[in-house]
Order: structure tokens, then sequence, then C-alpha cells
């Protein structure tokens, strides 16, 4: 009840401009709270953090309607927690510069699960694509919860499919929680309302923009146990986040890709600095395991451990007995053993098979093997699609 | 004296009969001409007078009226000189009536005399053919163009003494009507087009290219800077199955309506192709001005209009394509009335992914995902969803250029096309089609029909590939012309998935976020 009662006061609070995380934080720890910190006298905070400090905070009082605000942000279903309240994500709370105000709709991670950031370049190949939903979908589908930055690319690949295999997933936001940026996001963004949450630090109605989307890296790592890079460039955002995970003391694992391609540079960096080699989504499994083993924090989460790594065994790796269900002739048996994880187009294969088919018989060959659901076509041409077994 | 003489009107790629009537009776010295005149026209007037003298007749001093009926009809271009210069003399008596006959004329002159070329001889003869005319005079740089014409005799005369003499001796003309030879026409080997055996590698698009010279069916190729977009483009001429008369008459017609033929041709026999630069506006693509003149896309009517670099036209430029890819023809509006031109040509476009034109390969290509969005859309849902083919051309890798190997030539490719095109000859026989691609829904469901496995096929691909109704035809259009490529009667299994496959390249670029 008198959490309740705080809470507008909480909210003002957060959004006094002109004071730093660390005097807020002085405040409360000096006075109690948030409520406390209104009703205090002019001399007492000035005592506390010096005239300017409290000078501002007079100002605030005068601009700041504190129970309209609040009844704002009830309106539009926004909540929040601040640095220091019971439900402040513990892992967020460890790193150096936790932000003081958290938002979020939907609801925050919960501590005793597991969580993992997904993340990687905007632009990603076909490759990435693959990767990102295998990852995103095994390892929600066992229970670990997804922190990605909503983005394009990596970002939403991985959410999207973390949410499609029932799991949950949470993403944090460079703007207010209250807009979905990107744009073409929309339908992930009110999904993740759902099945999890979208977080921010910054006030509701905060415009996106470029300087405020590094900060915002450091609470996605923040909030997770073990960041895995799925495709980077050299010198991009998402190298940005590993150095903060890093300093944040978070394991980093990166999938590997092919050495030429620009897009494995990044993870290839990784992997010289000693990052994790993550094959499979299995291997993160277990490394969550060997963490959670270390931590005593939540004893009771581990032992279902055994049982995830089980259900990760079966990973890419598409199975000889199973093709056999799918009748294949034996032109199409031919098509479907060039094919690979990474896309191929018809004219690859029509070299590889070096004239014993024709180039339109490959077309109709693959676009049946579409049709059977065996193969899958991006971007780039067609690949193998993961058998379910 | 009241004389008439009989030419012809334009109006679009029609002719239509002109009577020139002079009347010269005593009164006050005077030149009027009326009938709903453009300025060309009334200048007509002292062209007239001046030829007149200097071919050595003087005009009597009396009025002079000349009237071009239909009056109602609005008149331009200089072809009615002549007809106004012969009724002249006949009113003056220099020539016999009779002589005047059966006869059509037209041309313009100079002020010695001379009789100069002009446009639309070709349909103007044809009209006069059909409306029983025996015999037609026309400058001599425009006879070969008249001659195309049989069963009418066309004469091709150099000045006014010329045709005062033709007319005055008009029962044993000394000269002779003009001959073309059509089977030599047609016959004549056109070197120098590039051959399809100078193309290594690239098998998609070559296959679609094949495809879409047999049937007729617009075509996209999207691909990286430097992977043979143009190159294959500029080949297809070398695969298109050769001009009926019918088709050469009508592409002549329009070129001879624009003032294109060239001095002494006579008949286009090789189907056009024309690759406009992007700055092109709309009205020199749909044809325009006050009295429309054909366009690009009539120009290239039964031949091949290439639009390189699709996404830097202008968009308004590239949605004037909408109803000429559907309905095969433009309809230009004025307010002296609708003017319809032919437009049945093949629309190959080309164009690069995204603007730095290396997606999907994001080895080379660091455009961002709004960068490709905005750059895509330049090309409209619409303009894509008329196009029958859609394939990507390749990196071409470096090894493959070196290879000694040849890819196959276009005499080879040609031999399958022309069994299809026989295929479709004999299938469109009396119905007035000509290409697989003309086809409308009745069409297809008269000629198409689908056995029960390939109606199960469709119904998948239906429903996994989002198609719209138009699709939906287009894939089983495109069936057509494959299977026919094979000569089969029915269209198959393999078939349809083949042409399904062209239509599934545009989802994978246009489609990313669905």
């Amino acid at each position: 009840m008198r959490v309740e009662q705080d809470k507008p006061y909480q909210y003002w609070l957060m959004n006094i401009r002109g004071i730093g995380k660390k005097k807020k934080i002085r405040l409360l720890q000096k006075l109690g709270t948030a409520r406390e910190v209104y009703g205090a006298a002019e001399k007492e905070l000035g005592a506390l953090l010096g005239e300017k400090a409290a000078e501002k905070i007079r100002e605030s009082k005068n601009d700041w309607k504190i129970l309209p605000e609040y009844e704002k942000l009830c309106r539009q279903k926004i909540e929040f927690t601040c640095y220091g309240d019971p439900d402040y994500p513990q892992r967020l709370s460890e790193i150096s510069d936790a932000p003081f105000s958290l938002y979020y709709q939907g609801h925050l991670p919960s501590d005793r699960v597991p969580a993992v950031a997904l993340i990687g370049a905007r632009a990603c190949s076909e490759y990435g694509v693959y990767v990102a939903k295998e990852f995103g979908s095994k390892l929600a589908g066992s229970g670990i919860q997804i922190i990605s930055g909503l983005a394009m690319g990596i970002d939403g690949i991985s959410q999207e499919a973390a949410l499609l295999s029932g799991g949950e997933s949470f993403g944090v936001l460079g703007c207010g929680v209250d807009i979905c940026y990107p744009k073409s996001n929309r339908r992930l963004y009110e999904k993740c309302k759902r099945q999890g949450g979208i977080l921010s630090e910054y006030p509701p109605g905060t415009e996106p923009r470029g300087c405020l989307f590094p900060p915002r890296n450091r609470i996605i790592s923040g909030l997770s146990d073990i960041v895995v890079v799925v495709e980077a460039r050299e010198k991009s955002g998402t190298l940005i986040t590993v150095d903060m995970a890093l300093d944040q003391g978070r394991e980093v694992y990166a999938v590997p890709g092919r050495i030429t391609d620009s897009l494995s540079r990044g993870c290839n960096q990784l992997f010289h600095q000693g990052a994790g080699v993550a094959v499979s989504p299995g291997d993160i499994v277990k490394a969550l395991s060997e963490i959670r083993h270390l931590d005593k924090r939540c004893p009771d989460s581990t032992d279902n451990i055994e049982e995830i790594l089980h259900k990760n065994k079966t990973d890419m790796r598409t199975d000889a007995g199973v093709l056999s269900e799918y009748m294949l002739s034996a032109g199409e048996r031919q098509v479907y053993e060039c094919l690979e994880i990474l896309p191929k187009g018809a004219e690859d294969i029509y070299r590889q098979i070096g004239g014993a088919m024709t180039i339109q018989e490959i077309i109709s060959t693959l676009v049946e093997l579409c049709i059977k659901g065996l193969v899958r076509q991006g971007a780039e041409g067609y690949c193998r699609k993961a058998l379910a077994t | 004296m009241y004389s008439t003489v009989i030419s012809g009107g334009l109006r679009g790629i029609y002719s239509y009969l002109v009577q020139v009537e002079v009347d010269i009776s005593q009164g006050l010295p005077g030149f009027e001409m009326v009938g709903y005149l453009g300025s060309e026209v009334k200048e007509a007037k002292e062209r007239v007078k001046v030829a007149l003298k200097n071919a050595g007749f003087v005009m009597p001093a009396g009025k002079v009226t000349v009237n071009i009926s239909p009056a109602d009809i609005p008149k331009e271009g200089t072809a009615y000189d002549l007809p106004v210069a012969a009724a002249v003399l006949c009113s003056m008596g220099v020539v016999p009536k009779e002589s005047l006959r059966g006869l059509l004329m037209t041309g313009e002159l100079g002020l010695n005399g001379e009789l100069r070329a002009v446009r639309g001889v070709l349909p103007v003869v044809r009209k006069a053919k059909a409306a029983g005319f025996k015999r037609c005079i026309v400058p001599k740089d425009n006879e070969k163009e008249g001659a195309v014409v049989e069963g009418i005799a066309v004469y091709g005369l150099s000045s006014l003494q010329e045709v005062a003499a033709f007319l005055q001796q008009y029962k044993e003309p000394s000269v002779q009507p003009a001959h073309v030879d059509i089977q030599e026409l047609f016959g004549q080997k056109e070197g120098g087009a590039p051959d399809f055996s100078e193309v290594q590698g690239q098998e998609e698009i070559r296959r679609a290219a094949e495809i879409a010279a047999a049937g007729f069916h617009h075509f996209l190729m999207i691909g990286p800077p430097g992977s043979g977009k143009t190159m294959i483009a500029k080949r297809i001429p070398s695969i298109l199955p050769p001009m009926s008369l019918e088709e050469s008459l009508e592409v002549s017609t329009i070129y001879s309506v624009a003032g294109l033929l060239k001095e002494k041709q006579s008949l286009i026999c090789k189907r056009p192709f024309l690759s406009p630069h992007h700055t092109i506006s709309e009205h020199a693509l749909a044809g325009g001005g006050k009295v429309p003149r054909p366009g690009v896309l009539s120009l290239s009517h039964r031949g091949v209009l290439f639009l390189d670099e699709l996404t830097e036209f202008k968009k308004a430029t590239l949605e004037i394509l909408r109803q000429p890819m559907e309905d095969r023809e433009v309809q230009i509006a004025r307010s002296s009335g609708t003017f319809i031109y032919p437009a049945s040509c093949l629309i190959v476009g080309a164009m690069n992914p995204c603007p730095c034109g290396y997606y999907p390969d994001r080895n080379h290509c660091s455009c961002s995902p709004w960068e490709i969005d905005r750059y895509l859309h330049k090309i409209s849902g619409p303009i894509l969803d008329r196009m029958d083919l859609v394939a990507e051309a390749k990196k071409v890798d470096i090894t493959k250029l070196s290879d000694a190997r040849c890819g196959e030539s276009s005499a080879d490719m040609m031999n399958r096309i022309m069994r299809a095109r026989k295929m479709q000859e004999k299938r469109f026989l009396g119905t007035g089609l000509s290409f697989n691609a003309d086809m409308g829904p009745a069409q297809v469901r008269k000629y198409c029909s689908l056995g029960e496995q390939e109606q199960q096929m469709m119904q998948q691909l239906f429903s996994s590939m989002n198609l719209s109704a138009r699709a939906y035809h287009k894939i089983i259009k495109v069936a057509r012309t494959i299977a026919d490529l094979e000569e089969s009667a029915e269209i198959k299994r393999r078939h349809l998935a083949e042409a399904a496959c062209y239509r599934r390249t545009d989802s994978r670029f246009w489609g990313r976020h669905r």
C-alpha cells in the first residue's frame, strides 16, 4: 500500500531534469521514499545536494503535476520501476551504470529464469536469418528469456522466432516505450508486450534519436546472463554492446560464419578476443547451466537444466530417416543434396550438377521442393529447411 | 469551273478519305481555303500558288475557293498541297476531269514545284485500296512505302510538272507503277545483331529471356551492376520470331504515321527494339501532342521496349505503363477525340536491387533495410504485378568468364522458339491473337486447361504465394509458353512450377517484411 502511494512521487523523481542518477539515489538513501523527498524542505535538500540541485527540485515541483501525470501514465498502461525497488531486475542492478528508471509495458524479465541476449547486424544475410531463427526459437522454446533491441535484422528476427515458439522475449528500446521503432516491427512490438515486455530507461514520449541507442545497449547486456552475437561487421553497434557486456562481466558467445563474409568479421574478431563459440543453441544452454551452478542466486532454476539440454540435442542437422518420408524423386533428391543451409541460386546448382539437368528442370524441381516444405526460398536463394524430427 | 480530287487524311493510325474541292470563278482575284484547317494546311495556299507559277502554269485572275471536305474534322499536315494544286489545274482545264477518277493523291509541294515526302503514306494507300481506288500518286520518296499495298498502282512522281504530264496522258501513262518485292524484303538477313553465344553463364535469365521472347511475356531482370542484364536485353532481338506480313504492316503504319520510315524504305521487317533513356517524359513514352503522335510504347509495337535502370525512371512515367501493359494499346483522349495507338510490345526491364546494387550479397552491400525498401518501392506493386517473368541475375564469377566454352547460340534458342511460335500460330488461328501473352481470361480457360494434379498444384501455389487473380492467370500463360517450347500439348506440373518460380523472385525482394 505504501509503495503504491509512493509511485506518483517516484515518477516525479525520475523526471527531474538536471539531477543525475547518483544524486537521486543519495536522496532516496537519506530520505527514504520519493514522497519524503517531495515533502523535504529546500534547506534540507540544499544541505544534501547543494544549492543548484535544490533549485532544480523546486522548479520541477512547480512544473510537475504529480497526480495527473501519473494517471496519464496509468492510462497508457505503462509501468515503471526505480533503481533500488524490489522488482528492479537484479541482473541489471549489478552493472555499474544501471539506469535509475526503467519503464516497461508487459512485464519485466524474471530474475529466476536465465536470460540470453541475441544481437547482431541489422543488414544481415540469409545465413544470419537462419541462425537467428534457430537460436531464438530453440532457446526460447526451452524456457530461456530472449533479450534484444527489437531492431531490424538479427534482433527482430530472433525475437520473432522466440515468440513464435511460445517463449518470452523482451525488447529494450532507445525511445519511449510507447513509441514503436522501427515502425515496420509493429507486429513484433505488440506481440512482445503480450508475451514478454518492452523496456526503456527513457520516459514515455521520447522520440528515437541516434545518441540514445548506444546507452540502451548496456541494458540489453545488463539484463542477460550471456550475450550471443549472430552476425556483425567490424566497427558495428553490435560490438559496442559486446564491449559493454564485457565491462559488466557477462559472457560473450559468437556464432561462426564464413571467413570470407564481411558479416563474419565482427564475430571472428570476438573469437580472437576469446569469445565463446556457439555452434548450436545447446552450447548456450550448457554455458548457462555452468553459470547457474556457480551462481547461488536462484538454486531452483538449475533443476531443469538437464532437461533443457536434452531438448536441445536435436540440432540443425537433417535426418536421413525423416527425409525418406517425403518420397522424393531421383531428380528432387539430386537437387536437394546440392542444397545446404547457406543459400544457393538455381545456377549454382546447375553448375554443381554439371549438365545432368537443364536449368528449367532445376528451377521446377526447386519449386516442388518448396511446396513439399523441404526447401525455403530467401532473398539470396534456396536453402534447406530444418526438418522436424 | 469546279473540280475535285480525292486525298487521304490521318487520324491516329487510321486514314480517311478527303475530298479536295476547287472552284475558280469570276470575281475579285483571291485564293481562299476552308474546311477546319490547321495553320500548315492554310499555308498550302502560298506554296501552291508559287509552285504552279514555277512549274509554268499561269493562274487565271479569278476567285479561287478551296474546300477540304469533310469540313468538320480538323486537318493537319502538308499532304494536301498536291491535291489542291491538281484540282486547280483541273479547274483551269490543264488536265482532263476524267484523269482524276479512281485516283488518290498526296504530297507536299516545294516552291519550285518539287514533290516532297509526307508522313502516313502507307495507311493512306491502304485506305485507298480498301475504298476501291485503282491508282495513287505519291511523292517519289514515298513510293516504296506505298507500293507495299498490293492491288493498287502506286506512282511515285517527283514534281508538279510530272504530275500534270501524268494526268494529261492518263490513259497510257509513260511512268511505270512502283514495285516492291515483299518476299525479298522479308528474305533479307539482317546481320550485325549481337548473338547469345557471347553470354557466358547466367542460365537463369537466359532461360527467362527465351520464354519472354517465345510468348511475348513482360520480363524484369534484377541484379548487380555488370552482371549482364543489358547484355542479355540487347540480344533479345536475335531470338524474336520473325514478323508476319500483317504484323509488319501494323508496325510500318505506326512508323509511317510518326514520319519515321526512312526515305525509300518500304516496310519494317524486323521487330523494333527501343531503349529510351530513363529521362524520357510521359508524353514521349505514351504518345502526345495536340494531335497525338505515337510514343515510344507504340513505336515498339510487336517488338521490344527495353527500359534499362527501371528505378531511375520518373514514377509518373512508369505508372503510365499500367494500362498499355494489360490492354496492349495506348488510348490518348483529346478534346477532338480519343486516339488509339497499338502498343503490343514486350517490355523488358532491368534494375539493381538496391542503391549500391549488390543486395543480397551482404559482403558488398551495406545498404540499410530502409534504403533497399525505398529503392525497390520506386517500382509500384501494380507494375510489378504486370511483369510475367522476374528473374535474378547473379554476379558472374571470374572463372566462368575465362571459360573458353561459349553459351548457347541464338540460332539454337531460335529453333525452340520457332516451335513454340508454330504451336501458338496454330492455336490462335482466326482469333486475332498472336502470342500467349495476349490471352484474356476467357482464352486462358479455353486453351490452358489443367489436369487434376496441376490444379491441385495451382491451389498450393496460390495459397503459399499469396497471388492476385491476375498473377494466377499470368502463371498459367507463362506455363503455356513453357509447354509450347517443349511442344507439349498439355501444361504439366513442371511447367507450372517453373512459371511460378519466375513470379516468386519478386516476393523475395519486395516481400521481405511480409
